[in-house]
């Protein structure tokens, strides 16, 4: 009896070990601790950056798992991120936050559509890396913020990052100045596989 | 003196030097404390002013440029017999407007750049204030609100490395 007693103790052990630690890719890379998602607060306006990991990316598309494991490697080769921006304490999309009229609005959303990733780049080790891939998620006002989705395509023989990411973005409709996040060499080491 | 006797001696001596200590620790640490800084370094310091104004520079030689060649177009025609006045006018009126041009660029550049430098810097200096527990941090300008300070009260290379780390680690 005592040694069964025992045996479940072990096994208790060890499956409270396995769950203390994640291994789902979009958890972990969201969760602040992990330094993959940074937030950066201007006035009343949060910046919130996310990296993410080829892995988190095809975790999002729900796919087979044969099919996920063939995304990441398509994703391969670049350095994803999000920025998303809210107004603290506001009910509604940032684009209408003291905004004089339609034309300012206009204005700002061409400004998030197509502007903004000149206002945007990469440090990665002694490279400046541009754009390369970019999509501006207009949420229409269903939701308190809005989303840029960057792409920047690493230097040659780099599938993943191994340096640090110096993102930089000048947020020209607000006039926060320069936003900068800062993701660790490693802190990309951990990042649970698919 | 007996044995006991010195040794209460001892005792009283070591209770009056630990209250000495904590009386002397709770007057320092409510002490209030004031840290000066150089208000005009910190701003030219502070790295996103730096990135901002490289920024802003593109633009403004371009219109200088564009000024410059007006300037000596117009110098070269009026050296020139015989250009017709008309024609002076025009290019005067034109440098004019690209030198006004360029001095309402440089006056609204700077305008902003001083609006989202400052938005900025002043959470971050109530940030090192909080941190350091500083009761007031006073910001000599050179207009005469401070008129004297020795480096017992000068922050201002703290401040300036403070405020430079959080903006590039992100904040």
């Amino acid at each position: 009896m005592k040694k069964v007693i025992n045996h479940m103790l072990c096994g208790a052990l060890l499956i409270a070990a396995g769950c203390s630690r994640e291994h789902d890719p979009v958890s972990y890379a969201e969760n602040n601790d992990n330094g993959l998602r940074k937030q950066v607060s201007v006035g009343s306006m949060l910046y919130d950056i996310q990296y993410k990991p080829a892995e988190y990316v095809a975790r999002m598309e729900h796919l087979a798992p044969a099919g996920e494991r063939q995304r990441a490697r398509e994703l391969e080769g670049m350095a994803w991120f999000n920025i998303s921006f809210r107004v603290r304490d506001y009910n509604q999309s940032p684009l209408r936050y003291q905004v004089s009229g339609l034309e300012e609005y206009t204005a700002r959303q061409d400004y998030y559509l197509n502007q903004a990733p000149k206002d945007i780049y990469l440090l990665y080790g002694k490279d400046t890396l541009y754009v390369s891939s970019y999509w501006f998620e207009n949420n229409q006002n269903l939701a308190l913020h809005e989303t840029m989705v960057l792409g920047f395509r690493l230097p040659d023989g780099h599938r993943r990052p191994q340096q640090d990411l110096r993102l930089s973005f000048y947020d020209r409709v607000y006039r926060n100045g320069i936003i900068k996040a800062v993701i660790r060499k490693e802190d990309l080491e951990d990042v649970p596989a698919l | 003196m007996t044995r006991p006797e010195i040794r209460q001696i001892i005792i009283t001596l070591g209770a009056c030097a630990v209250t000495a200590a904590c009386v002397l620790w709770y007057v320092h640490s409510s002490e209030k404390k004031i840290a000066v800084v150089d208000a005009i370094r910190i701003v030219n310091s502070f790295k996103m002013k730096q990135e901002l104004e490289a920024r802003a520079e593109g633009p403004l030689k371009y219109l200088a440029r564009q000024a410059d060649s007006l300037k000596g177009a117009l110098s070269a025609k009026s050296k020139v017999q015989g250009v017709p006045r008309e024609e002076l006018e025009t290019l005067y009126k034109a440098f004019a407007r690209a030198q006004g041009a360029l001095e309402q660029e440089y006056q609204q550049s700077n305008q902003s750049i001083n609006e989202q430098v400052w938005k900025r810097l002043n959470p971050l200096i109530d940030e090192y204030g909080k941190q350091h527990k500083l009761r007031l941090i006073i910001g000599a300008n050179g207009m005469g609100n401070v008129l004297y300070n020795d480096d017992y009260y000068d922050r201002t290379r703290e401040v300036t490395d403070f405020v430079n780390k959080r903006y590039e680690e992100g904040n």
